[in-house]
């Protein structure tokens, strides 16, 4: 029997070679979320993170086609496409949105919505975890940084999820679940969140955008600044119609001397980071989203290139909007062009024409044109006057100058100069334009709230309509 | 004489098999042996040596399976003492058909068995469930052994199936016990051919036949149609033409499958040398196989090599099975939707339109479409294939304890690939958009898979009068790495057009790279256990212990096991009288036992992990601005632990009328807990879904396999198999999240009650007469012309819950014809290659021949929509009956007389001629009726119809 047992002990030696240990393995090609954000760089790794470009994988930041690479742009272009652009393409989910017969499975707002709560859920993170950041300087530009993308993300949702400001008395109609914490337990993933109101949505951007705009930096790189905490303030308060506040913080970025207008109308299309820009998404040949399904230029381009086309040629300029331009503007004669895709007889924008160049989100035209806006219809002459602002934008296109604008001439202006570049149907919803035959406040001008999310979330409630 | 007949010396796993003159030789012990001998198909015989130093035996044809051995990978079993529930394939059943992946083989040969080909691609690896699918977030694939050891799963084109000895199919609890963390799937244990003592036997077998393209089911427009249906719609560029240029469109009438198909063909040599003495056995082999596809440019050649040998010296039995391989295939892109997929682009490229100008240019087609026979000329798509698969055991008999012995074995199965895919810049893909610098791609990918299986074992066995025992205790250890690395490079626009023409330092064409790996272990002990009583009763223990490193520390761990019992009846007594005549063998059986899930969740998936992310043009690990980045993708998963799938079998095996009939039905009821369910998370959590252990999901069926023996009258015989088999699927629980409701993900819902992957569609009915709207089914019954996706319901399973086939083998002399039939149906598949095809809006580029009959005017009565309306695609419009049955095999082969071998001093001389795929009986509107995953996606390579002859020579 020793014999026996020796013998056993000997085969189980061989066989059972190391114990449990053998199942002890690490990660090599990915990190365990335990040790990620340890450090100040891990930190900004993460932040970084919320900008990018994935495929393949969950996961997408700011440039990606959920977002300002495709969608933050074409979608509210698309939602005013009468007399301005026509969707010529095949996917389903954006001839929907352009028709305005969007169904609540529609493919657009349900990426859109992912992806937007996913850099939400980073800087909730990066906030939870900035007691790891030992500079104080550091600290507080990443706790602006998480601030920024937090608020510019809730404000997007609010605007493409919810009827409009003031559509409502109090704005108390429902705009989209608030969440102030990073998910990192499975306990926190299996709480759902009811819709909060507009109103709340609201303060909740003017909050992270305004501790964002004194928190960042002056520079930080070719991620967002001071500035552009200010650009999307801006933004965010002429959406209100709160004009005051509009024109103090256009005013302050044109003060600060940091941007002027290129002298050309395309280069802020042509070049990355000009002087005009102040908020641009970096794209290059190895990160953008997407050269054939995704992308601006994949759909708003149709160029002839090597007997195909750079494009697909979905969204053509309508020959009405075209003809809006004076003949001699220069952004008619730079900025048009007869695609290739219709057989030479559709018109398609010049913005964007080439799959590795920036995406400018905010630029200095805009901001003069807020300021010329706001400053009208107070009756001010702020930082210069209504003339001044819209005549540097008039002029820079060849235009001759207006010596008393009206605030008609400067929306006009804005439509212009700012068309393709995701504004139209907030700027007609906040003038309370119809989009078409669609009223301002009307529902199908508001995506529905993704299907799958009502499934999974029976405390949200679906928009009118879907 | 029967060549390859086995001889194992009772109680130990000491044995050897009869050379081709039905010689053996055999050491025994001193007392007490007992020599068993048997055959597939002739049944089983125990003769005492006592003093013999000669035994002869004669064997009976005995179809029974009862007497068979059951092959399970760590040894033999009787398998009248087996209570599991398995399948035993012949390989000389199998073994000429022209296939390169052995998988596929399988198809209609056993019941409980689901084999779709998928693919008709040299080379490429059929879908197999056993039983059912017990999983949804997890596995599905069976488990392959080979000799001992796992092999990559639907990676065969490089292990050559003539070297394959047995082939079994272990499906229930009790016979997939000693697999358990494995085996939920099903096993398929292969045994490589052993050496065979005697006469050094040299055989060659070769083939070679030709493949052709099946008939297309999905008819398109031909160039008068669809030029007039182009007119009469409007808007394409046909409008600005001349009647004069109309005309000459007229007479072009290309039929683009022509242009990429081909005839194929087929061939194969095989050189294989076995003997030895009793001390040491070999085999050796040599294979050369060679494909070309239907498609133009797909093939396989493959080299394989395989050497055997065993050695026996007292109570040391020692030995190696290693293999070595190399394939290279030449693949096109198929089973997507991308419009330069040559399968696709001759769907779409329109038939008044030529592949070349009159100058040998390719032409540029008017819709933009590619032009299918560049891209097929363009592109070049190698996978390239070295595998070894080899293992090493030992065993040893202890001398101090009759019937103990312990055994190692250890083996590796290990693959390097090379992927290459080469768009050259005169190709659309190679100037498409998404190639830096529009002059040409070069993409290489490396992959190198290691998988280590070592299993160690002490056995024992013995029988004590009327008891008879035999108890194995076991640890395994299962490692499996894999690493690629892989790079794209542009700008290939001078003359080299391989690495070394890729453009370097331009920043419009930086050259992509990427790479990734995964790693992990399972370690298993568990012990089996089987106990008879006079011969006829028969229990069968198991209990295991699994570790897999894919969970949480907490959940590591799991323990299975299983119990059986076996019970011959027709071995009682009170029996005997009954016996004679009628009924010959009389078994029952019945098992019950848990095996364990791992595969097909994340090698980490228990962990919240950040990875670095990839860009969505070049798959690269990525930056933002020249920043590295890392985004958290995973939530943390601590609970997440093993599936368990837990299976009640149950089954009767018979032989009537001097076991001209034989039999066996079993039935079976397995309940998958702990089920890996995506749990669906609100996205505004940052994440969509969670995979827990959830759900359950319940598969029940019943199996029935049916061998009669019709005729058999002096030199003619006629038999005919029959096997069938019917599985239910259905999901018990779901997440609580989600009772009601389901899950859903686009057109399948996962619900309770229902099968998994269930589809989910919005039945449609036809055109709105007046105004030719597509009309839909409300969940009231009301019909509607708006389109809602609440209207959805259930439309039946996605996996076909009956199938199976039947073979007929008429012999006469040396003659032999035999035809195997094979069919699944009552599965619904979703057709996406016919929506694209009938998709108005695309009707710039050819559609289908249905689109002549849509709706123009009101009052017209048809299910093809108006044109000019929304057109919705989620609707059971394009749902088909996946229903098929087809001639999988149908061959005649001629043996020549001994006495004529004899005088060409060989031992046996063999022809044959066979068809694959001869008949195909289907209403699918496809190539091919044989797809998986419920949808026809597009871009279909079906499987192809090959007629071969070929020689066998023994010498």
């Amino acid at each position: 029997m020793k014999r026996f047992i020796s013998i056993l002990s000997l085969v189980f030696g061989l066989g059972v070679t190391a114990c449990d240990d053998r199942l002890n393995l690490n990660p090599q090609q990915s990190v365990d979320a335990a040790t990620a954000l340890a450090s100040a760089q891990d930190i900004q790794s993460a932040l970084v993170g919320a900008y990018g470009v994935s495929a393949g994988f969950l996961g997408g930041g700011l440039a990606d086609a959920e977002l300002y690479g495709t969608n933050l742009n074409l979608l509210p272009e698309l939602l005013a496409s009468d007399n301005y652009i026509g969707w010529r393409g095949t996917f389903q989910g954006y001839r929907e949105v352009s028709s305005r017969q969007m169904l609540a499975t529609n493919s657009e707002a349900q990426r859109t919505w992912i992806t937007a709560y996913q850099v939400i859920n980073i800087a909730n993170s990066v906030l939870e975890s900035l007691d790891k950041v030992t500079d104080a300087g550091q600290k507080q530009a990443f706790e602006g940084e998480a601030h920024f993308l937090r608020g510019i993300m809730y404000f997007e949702l609010v605007r493409l999820f919810a009827l409009p400001w003031g559509a409502s008395a109090g704005n108390s109609q429902p705009g989209v679940p608030i969440l102030l914490r990073a998910t990192r337990t499975q306990e926190q993933a299996a709480e759902t969140q009811a819709r909060n109101t507009v109103a709340e949505v609201y303060t909740l951007v003017l909050d992270d955008l305004k501790k964002a705009s004194t928190q960042l930096p002056e520079d930080n790189g070719l991620r967002a600044d001071k500035y552009s905490a200010l650009g999307f303030l801006s933004r965010v308060y002429l959406q209100q119609s709160d004009y005051a506040n509009a024109l103090a913080t256009a005013n302050q970025i044109i003060k600060s001397g940091n941007f002027r207008l290129n002298a050309n109308v395309t280069t802020v299309f042509r070049s990355k980071n000009t002087a005009e820009s102040i908020f641009e998404i970096q794209e290059n040949t190895q990160n953008n989203p997407g050269t054939s399904n995704d992308g601006l230029t994949t759909f708003y381009a149709s160029i002839p290139a090597n007997g195909s086309a750079v494009g697909r040629g979905d969204v053509q300029v309508l020959n009405a909007f075209v003809e809006q331009y004076d003949l001699t503007d220069a952004r008619r004669t730079a900025l048009f062009y007869i695609g290739v895709k219709g057989g030479g007889t559709r018109y398609y924008t010049g913005k964007w024409t080439d799959f590795g160049t920036n995406i400018p989100v905010i630029r200095l035209s805009e901001i003069l044109l807020t300021r010329a806006e706001a400053n009208l219809r107070l009756g001010s002459a702020v930082g210069a006057s209504p003339a001044e602002d819209l005549n540097a934008v008039r002029e820079r296109a060849g235009l001759k100058p207006i010596a008393n604008p009206t605030v008609e001439d400067v929306l006009r202006e804005r439509q212009l100069e700012l068309a393709f570049e995701g504004l139209r149907i907030h700027d007609l919803k906040r003038t309370r334009q119809s989009a078409g035959t669609f009223a301002w406040n009307d529902p199908k001008l508001v995506l529905p709230i993704p299907k799958r999310e009502i499934d999974a979330n029976n405390k949200l409630v679906q928009n009118q309509g879907y | 004489m029967i060549p390859g007949l086995n001889i194992q010396v009772k109680g130990t796993n000491r044995g050897t098999q009869t050379d081709a003159n039905g010689t053996y030789s055999i050491n025994v012990p001193a007392s007490g042996a007992t020599l068993v001998f048997s055959f597939v198909g002739m049944g089983r015989r125990e003769v005492v040596v006592g003093n013999q130093s000669v035994i002869d035996v004669q064997m009976k044809n005995d179809a029974s399976q009862l007497s068979e051995v059951v092959v399970t990978g760590y040894g033999q079993n009787n398998r009248r003492e087996f209570a599991g529930s398995v399948a035993s394939i012949s390989p000389a059943k199998i073994k000429d058909q022209p296939i390169a992946s052995f998988d596929q083989l399988l198809q209609g040969q056993a019941p409980g068995v689901l084999v779709i080909a998928n693919s008709g691609q040299p080379g490429s690896a059929a879908s197999i469930r056993v039983r059912g699918s017990g999983s949804v977030n997890g596995s599905n694939t069976p488990l392959y052994i080979v000799d001992g050891i796992q092999i990559e799963a639907a990676a065969f084109q490089t292990i050559n199936p003539q070297d394959i000895e047995s082939l079994t199919v272990l499906k229930d609890a009790e016979a997939t016990a000693i697999y358990g963390s494995r085996g939920a799937n099903g096993v398929v244990v292969i045994q490589t051919r052993r050496g065979k003592a005697g006469k050094t036997r040299v055989s060659y077998d070769g083939q070679y036949g030709r493949s052709y393209f099946p008939k297309n089911r999905l008819e398109l427009m031909n160039s008068n149609e669809k030029i007039d249906y182009e007119l009469r719609r409007g808007g394409t560029d046909l409008e600005k033409l001349s009647a004069d240029e109309i005309t000459k469109l007229r007479a072009i009438d290309t039929d683009w499958q022509k242009e990429i198909f081909q005839v194929g063909t087929t061939q194969q040599h095989q050189l294989s040398a076995t003997g030895g003495s009793e001390s040491v056995l070999f085999y050796v082999s040599g294979n050369l196989f060679s494909q070309t596809g239907t498609v133009k440019g797909t093939d396989l050649n493959r080299y394989t090599g395989r050497i055997n040998l065993e050695s026996n010296s007292g109570p040391l039995r020692f030995g190696l099975n290693s293999t070595v391989g190399y394939s290279i295939q030449n693949f096109q892109t198929e089973a997507n939707t991308g419009i330069a997929s040559p399968l696709n682009a001759i769907r779409w490229a329109n038939p008044y339109e030529k592949p070349y100008n009159a100058d040998g240019s390719y032409t540029q087609l008017r819709s933009g479409q590619p032009n299918p026979v560049r891209e097929l000329k363009e592109t070049s798509r190698q996978f390239n294939e070295l595998k070894t698969v080899a293992n090493i055991f030992a065993e040893y008999d202890l001398s101090f304890l009759k019937g103990l012995s312990v055994r190692t074995n250890w083996g590796v199965d290990y693959s390097n690939q090379e992927q290459q895919i080469y768009n050259s810049r005169f190709g659309q893909a190679g100037t498409g958009s998404a190639v830096k610098g529009r002059q040409g791609r070069l993409s290489r990918d490396f992959y190198k898979n290691t998988r280590f299986t070592g299993t160690t074992s002490i056995n024992y066995s013995n029988t004590f009068g009327d008891h008879s025992v035999r108890i194995g205790l076991y640890n395994e250890l299962v490692r499996f790495k894999y690493g690629n690395f892989g790079f794209t490079g542009y700008g290939l626009s001078g003359i080299l057009q391989n690495e070394a023409g890729i453009t370097q330092n331009n920043a419009n064409q930086i050259p992509d790279t990427r790479g990734d790996g995964i790693d992990n272990a399972l370690l298993s002990y568990f012990t089996t256990a089987t106990y008879g009583f006079k011969n006829r009763y028969y229990l069968n223990l198991n209990a295991r212990r699994d570790g897999s490193s894919r969970f949480g520390s907490a959940y590591r761990f799991a323990n299975f096991g299983s119990i059986g019992a076996s019970w011959v009846i027709t071995d009682e007594p009170f029996m005997q009288g009954l016996t004679s005549g009628v009924l010959n063998n009389l078994r029952l059986k019945a098992s019950y036992g848990s095996v364990g899930n791992q595969e097909g969740i994340g090698s980490f998936a228990s962990l919240a992990i950040f990875q670095a992310r990839g860009s969505r043009t070049s798959q690269t690990i990525s930056s933002y601005d020249g920043n590295s980045t890392v985004i958290l993708t995973q939530l943390e998963n601590p609970d997440l632990r093993w599936e368990q799938k837990n299976t009640f079998n149950a089954g009767i095996e018979f032989g009537l009328f001097s076991k001209r009939i034989t039999g066996g039905v079993e039935v079976y009821n397995s309940v998958t807990k702990n089920l890996f369910l995506n749990d669906q998370l609100s996205r505004t959590t940052g994440f969509n879904s969670i995979n827990r252990n959830v759900g359950e999901l319940q598969n029940r069926g019943i199996e029935i396999g049916l061998n009669t023996i019709n005729v058999q009258t002096g030199d003619f015989s006629w038999e005919t198999n029959i096997n069938f088999t019917l599985n239910r699927n259905k999901i018990l629980k779901l997440t609580p999240t989600t009772p009601e409701r389901g899950i859903i993900s686009g057109t399948v819902i996962n619900k309770v009650g229902y099968p998994i992957n269930s589809n989910w569609l919005v039945e449609y009915v036809g055109a709105d007469p007046q105004t030719g709207a597509q009309q839909f089914r409300k969940l009231n019954g009301e019909l509607t012309t708006t389109y809602d996706p609440n209207d959805a319901q259930i439309f039946g399973p996605r996996e076909a819950p009956y199938f199976g086939g039947f073979t007929n083998t008429l012999r006469f002399k040396g003659l032999e014809l035999s035809a195997l039939f094979t069919y699944a149906f009552g599965n619904n598949i979703y057709n996406n290659d016919r929506s694209n095809v009938e998709i108005p809006d695309y009707y710039a580029d050819n559609v289908s021949r249905a689109l002549l009959t849509e709706w123009q005017k009101p009052g017209d009565i048809t299910n093809i929509p108006n044109p000019n309306l929304p057109h919705q695609t989620a609707i059971t419009h394009f749902l088909e009956k996946g229903d098929f049955m087809r001639l999988r095999n149908l061959t005649l082969s001629y043996s020549l007389p001994s006495a004529l071998m004899r005088q060409a001093k060989m031992s046996s001389a063999r022809i044959f001629f066979q068809g694959q795929n001869v008949l195909t009986f289907t209403k699918f509107q496809g190539f091919d009726p044989e797809i998986t995953g419920g949808q026809l996606t597009g871009a279909q390579y079906p499987a192809l119809r090959t007629f071969m002859v070929g020689l066998g020579l023994g010498f």
